[in-house]
Parts: C-alpha cells; sequence; structure tokens
C-alpha cells in the first residue's frame, strides 16, 4: 500500500471502530431493554420499542456491530501483508455496500414507519456512507 | 510472523477501543439504586389502592401518547386485582412532541381537585384520538363535575405547574419516552403491556 492507501485504510479502521462503538452501546440497550442517551428526542426510545427494529427476531444494531467487526477485521488484516491488501479491498468494497443499503432501508423505516429517528443510527448511517465512499475512491485510485 | 509497524498501530488503537468497551460495560451493568417512595409519590400525586400496600407502581404518562393508552387498560387491570396489596400513582410526563399532552393534562389535574382524576384518566384514554380544548368541559359534564370549579382550575397557572414539576423532575431522574414505569422505585424496562403485568405479578408473589 502506498501512503494515501495506507492513510485511507487507517480512516476506514478507526471509522469502523467508532461504528462498532455505537453499535455495542445501542446493542446494549436493546438487549438489556434500557433507556439510550438520545440527543434526537424520545426517537432512540421509540426505535428500540417499536418490532421493525427487531427485523427475524435480530435487533438491528447486531446488524450493525457484525457488519463494522467485519470492517474492523478486513482492514487490519491489509495492513499485514501487501498480498491481503490487494485482495481484501473488494470485501470491504461489497461489505460497505451492503452496509449503505442495510442503513438506507432501515432509516427509510425510521422515518416513514417507526415515526421516530434515533441519532445513533443516524451517525451511524453517515459513518457507513463515508466508509463505502472511501472504498470506492481506494479502488478507483487502485485500478 | 513480523508485524509492521501499521500492524502494531491497529493492534494498538483496538487494544485501547477494547478497553473503553469493557470499562462502559461494567458501568452500564451495574444495577440502578431504587428511587424512595416519598419521591416518587409526593402528597399531591394522584394514586389508587392501598396506600401502605408493599408493592407500588408509578406511571410517568402522556394522555396522547398512543403506548400510554395502551399500557393504561393493563394498570387499571392490575389495580382491580389486587386493591389490597397494590398502589398505583400517575405522574405526568406530556412529551413536546404532543400538543394537547399538557391541556390533557390539565384537565385531569382539574377533575382530580373534585376527586375523579381517575375516571378523567380512562376517558383522556379513551378518546384520545379526539383530544382537544372543547372536549375537555364535555368530558367533565359527562363525569358530573362543578363546571365552575372546573373551569377555574383548568384556567389557573398553578394548575399547570404541577404538570410542568411533574415533567421536571422525570427527566431529572433520566426519563425520555412515555409510558415510564417504576415498580417499587426500580425503573421497569418493558416491551409490550403484558411484560408490566409480569413484573408486578413476580413482585406480588414474591418470585
Amino acid at each position: 500500500m502506498n501512503t494515501k492507501q495506507k492513510a485511507l485504510n487507517r480512516i476506514m479502521f478507526v471509522l469502523s471502530i467508532a461504528g462498532l462503538l455505537m453499535g455495542v452501546y445501542v446493542l446494549q440497550s436493546f438487549v438489556r431493554q434500557t433507556g439510550i442517551i438520545c440527543l434526537s428526542g424520545g426517537g432512540c426510545e421509540a426505535v428500540r420499542k417499536n418490532a421493525l427494529s427487531y427485523p427475524f427476531g435480530i435487533p438491528v444494531p447486531a446488524v450493525g456491530v457484525a457488519g463494522y467487526t467485519f470492517l474492523v477485521i478486513l482492514t487490519f488484516l491489509r495492513t499485514t501483508n501487501q498480498q491481503l491488501a490487494t485482495k481484501l479491498l473488494p470485501w470491504i468494497l461489497g461489505m460497505a455496500t451492503f452496509g449503505i443499503c442495510f442503513v438506507t432501508w432501515f432509516t427509510y423505516t425510521e422515518i416513514f414507519l417507526i415515526k421516530g429517528i434515533c441519532m445513533w443510527c443516524a451517525i451511524s448511517a453517515v459513518n457507513m456512507y463515508i466508509i463505502f465512499g472511501l472504498a470506492v475512491y481506494e479502488t478507483h485510485i487502485r485500478n | 510472523m513480523k508485524l509492521t509497524s501499521e500492524t502494531k498501530l491497529f493492534i494498538g488503537i483496538f487494544t485501547f477501543t477494547a478497553i473503553i468497551i469493557a470499562v462502559a460495560m461494567v458501568i452500564m451493568t451495574r444495577p440502578a439504586k431504587p428511587i424512595a417512595k416519598e419521591y416518587l409519590i409526593l402528597p399531591t400525586t394522584y394514586t389508587k389502592g392501598a396506600k401502605d400496600a408493599s408493592v407500588w407502581l408509578v406511571e410517568f404518562s402522556d394522555f396522547q401518547c398512543p403506548a400510554c393508552k395502551a399500557f393504561s387498560s393493563v394498570v387499571s387491570d392490575l389495580s382491580k386485582k389486587y386493591p389490597d396489596k397494590l398502589l398505583v400513582a400517575y405522574r405526568y410526563f406530556p412529551l413536546d412532541s404532543h400538543p394537547q399532552s399538557i391541556p390533557a393534562a390539565i384537565a385531569a389535574e382539574s377533575a382530580g381537585i373534585q376527586g375523579k382524576f381517575w375516571e378523567m384518566e380512562q376517558l383522556l384514554f379513551a378518546n384520545q384520538e379526539r383530544l382537544s380544548e372543547a372536549l375537555y368541559p364535555e368530558l367533565a359534564t359527562q363525569l358530573g363535575l362543578d363546571m365552575n370549579t372546573f373551569r377555574e382550575s383548568f384556567a389557573n397557572p398553578k394548575t399547570k405547574q404541577i404538570i410542568i414539576n411533574d415533567r421536571n423532575y422525570g427527566t431529572s431522574i433520566g426519563i425520555n419516552a412515555t409510558p415510564t414505569f417504576f415498580l417499587n422505585g426500580v425503573k421497569l424496562n418493558l416491551l409490550t403491556p403484558s411484560d408490566l403485568t409480569k413484573e408486578v405479578e413476580k413482585v406480588i408473589n414474591g418470585k
């Protein structure tokens, strides 16, 4: 990886860790059924208490935690050797593409069906879009 | 395997994050201390059931909140089922997003002055879809209240202040959604109205 690619990978790693932190915080409140600190009024609670936030019985933040964990591992493994650095970029792009599809679906669900916005979900959605953008950019400069 | 400096940096960041998560989990999983009864049930708070009951349930509620309506019938059923074992208290927590929640709470408080708080509470939830300034005198008439007294209390700024004080207290103890219940001073985390029945009966039956 050249300096630019290293920097992009570092940013994606840090953003994935930030996403993971948010996911763990929100997930524990979903699992323990406790309140969420939320700057968007009662939006987080409305989202947490809605059945739509548990597709197939899985709490939405669990999907976020899994996705961000995967991204943390991928970005980390890319630092270990040059071969993996090249091979794993499409995996990151794939994961981030799934991530933006998921956060877009959930943001739609929040606004139009639950009628409440959870601040953490919104920040996580923006975070995933940035990771996706960085992955696309790195793919572009690599090609 | 020789680690690159980049790998070492990432391990460092990850370890630091893991420590933060571990510390946060320890702090967040500590059980909350129960709140004393005298803070949750004030002398002016409306209650039903035995005053000296060992089990007491405090609800922070909003008359315009659909979930509060759903829980209200469960609270009423519990109160009827355990009149000697359960004390139920109602505290106002009008949400900003509901324009009629404060006027409705004022109407309930005004009915309470004439001893008809719980009757008005039931009527307000039953008519939740049509809450309006015009509805409250109609409900008061239905309850046979003295209309002059009702209008006076409704217009009195002190009545509104009781509701605001309840909300301010609720906010100070971390309430940010309705309904929020405290059972013997411990905040309940409920998903459905049937969860409330389970929690209350668990304590009443000593399980």
